[in-house]
């Protein structure tokens, strides 16, 4: 008999299948980066199960997540807290739902109105920034909210 | 007066070279003629030896048969009137050397019997001279010669390159004469080609005994037609009819087969587009392809589970299934991968309905769904970049987002590790001839843009009449398919030339005259500058590989001009040009469709080599 095990059988592939909706379920709450509090940091290290490493310049904090895929992401804090740039660099695409919380979809759209090339994507609307580059096996890319940067910190560096 | 000034020393000379017997002849003799330039008259008639006369020069040599490296004495007797001089030069016609004093012959190291001439030369009357000749013989036993030729199937007209080993003992020669029984074999460097279909035998013949040879067999086949026409036309028709318009596109027709069968289909507006790997189509149905995806078999992984995949280009995902399929592309047919164990080439089909939904690890990755007609503008993607897989090395392990292959096994998707053998693949790479990439040409498109475009797409690079590197500057990419731009002052280090971007994508870098479009106008995302701008950027080889460089001039216009010139008709430019985000470290010069006008752009496949030069892929070269 070789039929499809039943449910909560234990073997190898029930369970994987179970753990990504486990684990989507769980970080979904915390979903959020670009405009959002510094906690979230955290929680994208977690759910990206990446290293973290953590710079201070004189104004902002740039934490970077590195998975092991190769995958690079940074963001950027203010002190106040706030994340005002995120960007991201490798073979994949990053998260870019979790990366820019609730501005992905105010993105999407920008995008969908603004870009009418086919090629590497800059949109820019009063709002935010997001710019996407690279082919396929290396893209690299960033999103800020220009109200958000600190004073005196040139948008360059959010890279 | 200046000539009567060297009057004595012209006379000491011209005396010591009368009394010489001895080696210092030939630099007294030059300087006697120095002398004669600047005396003139005074040197025939104040030598005094208008009385002596050399009337002949005889040669001998002992012995005349000896083996490499031993050595023959030749002595000369020369006859003649009044005070003559019987002093002599040597010389040797090869073979060997022999001191022009003393006529003592050392014979070289000769690869076969060789006939050497030896030449005594009177040295006061270089007209007056005798020959003799002595046989040099090979040193050495030649036992054996083999012949093996690189490829050993050609296409007509292509070349094989064929080498000998010459086996032997003692001191015997490795020289061979070519030959073949059909074709045309040069008979020193062993390059063969055919014109006409057969197989042919190569022989190579030992220069030092003919009676050993070798020989091996090159097998030439018709050549395969190679060129598919290109358009750059505004998209698919249905495409159009939705209010858009696809700007540089390049598009070809492509045909995929059930493997194993002649069951096809043809679908046309396919993007060419060098800057992704292999082909993707868009299935029938709610995508808006022209693609019956059931016709091919999904891939299967060693669990039972068909492969998916959430493929990623800069601008967006696409969520399809990973199917088999032979691909045929003017005459050439892609209908298998090396060490695969199934038949057909993995593609994706784009929209694929017998694939679950698009899982939000995918959909997440990507600000743009390109999976349909009205996303993609065009029935499927024909990806020729320089990997041989989309993803690579990148793909085989990977069991967590982010990621491009899932399984999804009672309707779940998750991401899973593919082999490269299943991945989506070059369908060039997979070819059993030309398949070390493709050529692009274009022509030139007028200032302002036009309607259409009409071009070709060539397979495979210098393996047929139509493809040669030519004049073609070679830029080596490095691991990511990049090299490096440089445009005014700031180096672009992660640049590319992709067919399937439609425009040239580039830092502005502080220039302040490429300003961007109103992001409310008809040109938003593009540079509007005021007028016409006339550019340069330097192309250079990415870093540690072959050092090319090479200047690139090209314009940049006023894209919302373009879009309504000619009524807003026109779809083609070479002037279109767009910004592109400056990241750290990574800045790129994406070199799209414009840049293709007017020129042959080569895309060579990594790995893969160009017969007959040294270069080997990833490359691009362009003229």
């Amino acid at each position: 008999m070789n039929r499809p095990a039943p449910f909560g059988f234990p073997n190898g592939k029930a369970i994987r299948l179970l753990l990504p909706s486990l684990v989507l379920a769980l970080a979904f709450p915390a979903w959020a980066s670009l405009g959002d509090n510094v906690t979230t940091v955290q929680n994208d290290k977690a759910r990206m199960k990446g290293t973290l490493r953590s710079v201070a310049a004189q104004s902002y904090v740039t934490h970077e997540i590195q998975v092991p895929s190769g995958q690079k992401v940074r963001e950027f804090v203010s002190t106040e807290g706030t994340v005002f740039g995120v960007a991201w660099e490798g073979p994949f695409q990053p998260d870019l739902q979790q990366l820019l919380g609730s501005y992905f979809e105010p993105v999407k759209q920008a995008v969908a109105q603004q870009h009418r090339g086919h090629g590497p994507i800059s949109v820019e609307t009063s709002g935010f920034v997001f710019q996407q580059g690279g082919h396929a096996r290396s893209f690299h890319g960033r999103a800020y909210v220009p109200s958000m940067v600190p004073q005196g910190v040139d948008v360059t560096e959010i890279q | 007066m200046a000539g009567l000034m060297f009057r004595p020393w012209c006379h000491r000379v011209l005396m010591s070279l009368r009394s010489n017997k001895g080696a210092g002849v030939r630099i007294l003799g030059t300087l006697a003629g120095v002398c004669c330039l600047a005396l003139l008259a005074a040197c025939s008639s104040g030598s005094g030896s208008s009385t002596s006369t050399i009337t002949l020069v005889g040669a001998s040599c002992n012995p005349t048969s000896i083996t490499s490296q031993q050595t023959s004495q030749c002595t000369a007797s020369v006859s003649g009137t009044g005070s003559f001089s019987s002093t002599v030069f040597w010389t040797a016609s090869g073979g060997g050397t022999i001191a022009a004093a003393t006529g003592l012959f050392t014979a070289d190291t000769v690869p076969f019997s060789t006939q050497v001439t030896i030449t005594a030369t009177s040295a006061t009357d270089a007209t007056k001279s005798g020959s003799t000749t002595i046989t040099v013989a090979a040193a050495g036993t030649v036992t054996g010669v083999t012949v093996t030729c690189s490829p050993t199937s050609v296409q007509t007209g292509q070349l094989s390159t064929c080498s000998a080993v010459v086996n032997g003992t003692g001191a015997f020669s490795p020289g061979v004469t070519w030959s073949a029984s059909g074709g045309t074999i040069n008979p020193i460097s062993g390059l063969f080609s055919g014109s006409s279909a057969g197989t042919y035998t190569i022989t190579a013949t030992s220069q030092q005994d003919s009676t050993k040879s070798g020989s091996a067999t090159v097998t030439v086949v018709p050549a395969v037609s190679n060129a598919l026409p290109v358009t750059v036309d505004g998209g698919p028709p249905a495409y159009q009819a939705l209010g858009n318009v696809y700007t540089n596109g390049a598009f070809v027709s492509v045909t995929v087969c059930t493997p194993g069968t002649s069951t096809c289909q043809t679908i046309d507006h396919v993007l060419v587009d060098t800057g992704s790997v292999g082909l993707r189509l868009l299935a029938k149905g709610a995508a808006g392809g022209e693609l019956d995806p059931t016709a091919f078999p999904q891939q299967i992984d060693t669990n039972g589970n068909a492969i998916s995949e959430c493929s990623l280009f800069v601008d967006g995902f696409a969520w399809g299934s990973v199917s088999l399929a032979t691909i045929q592309m003017a005459g050439e047919v892609a209908s298998t991968v090396p060490t695969a164990t199934v038949a057909g080439v993995p593609i994706q089909i784009v929209g694929d309905p017998r694939v679950p939904a698009v899982p939000a690890s995918c959909s997440s990755q990507s600000v743009v769904d390109k999976g349909s007609l009205a996303t993609l503008g065009a029935y499927g993607v024909l990806g020729l970049g320089t990997f041989q897989q989309d993803c690579g090395p990148g793909c085989v392990s990977t069991t967590s987002p982010p990621a491009e292959y899932y399984v999804c096994p009672g309707g779940a998707c998750a991401p899973t590790g593919v082999g490269l053998a299943q991945q989506v693949t070059h369908p060039v790479w997979v070819l059993p001839q030309d398949n070390n990439g493709v050529l692009l040409q274009l022509p030139l498109v007028p200032s302002g843009g036009t309607t259409t475009v009409n071009g070709s797409l060539i397979i495979g690079i210098g393996t047929q009449a139509n493809n040669a590197l030519g004049s073609a500057t070679v830029f080596n990419t490095d691991a990511n398919a990049f090299f490096v731009t440089n445009y005014n002052g700031q180096t672009n280090s992660c640049s590319y030339i992709d067919s399937g971007s439609n425009a040239y994508f580039f830092p502005s870098a502080g220039n302040p005259l490429l300003v961007t479009c109103s992001p409310t106008g008809n040109a938003k995302g593009f540079y509007c500058p005021a007028s016409l701008l006339a550019l340069t950027a330097t192309n250079q080889s990415a870093p540690n590989t072959n050092g090319s460089t090479g200047t690139v001039a090209f314009n940049v216009g006023n894209a919302s001009t373009l879009f309504t010139n000619n009524n807003g008709n026109n779809i083609a430019f070479s002037e279109l040009a767009a910004p592109n985000a400056p990241v750290n470290g990574c800045n790129s010069f994406d070199w799209g469709l414009s840049f293709f006008y007017g020129k042959s752009v080569f895309t060579a496949i990594e790995q893969q080599p160009v017969s007959g030069t040294n270069f080997v892929g990833p490359f691009w070269a362009y003229f």
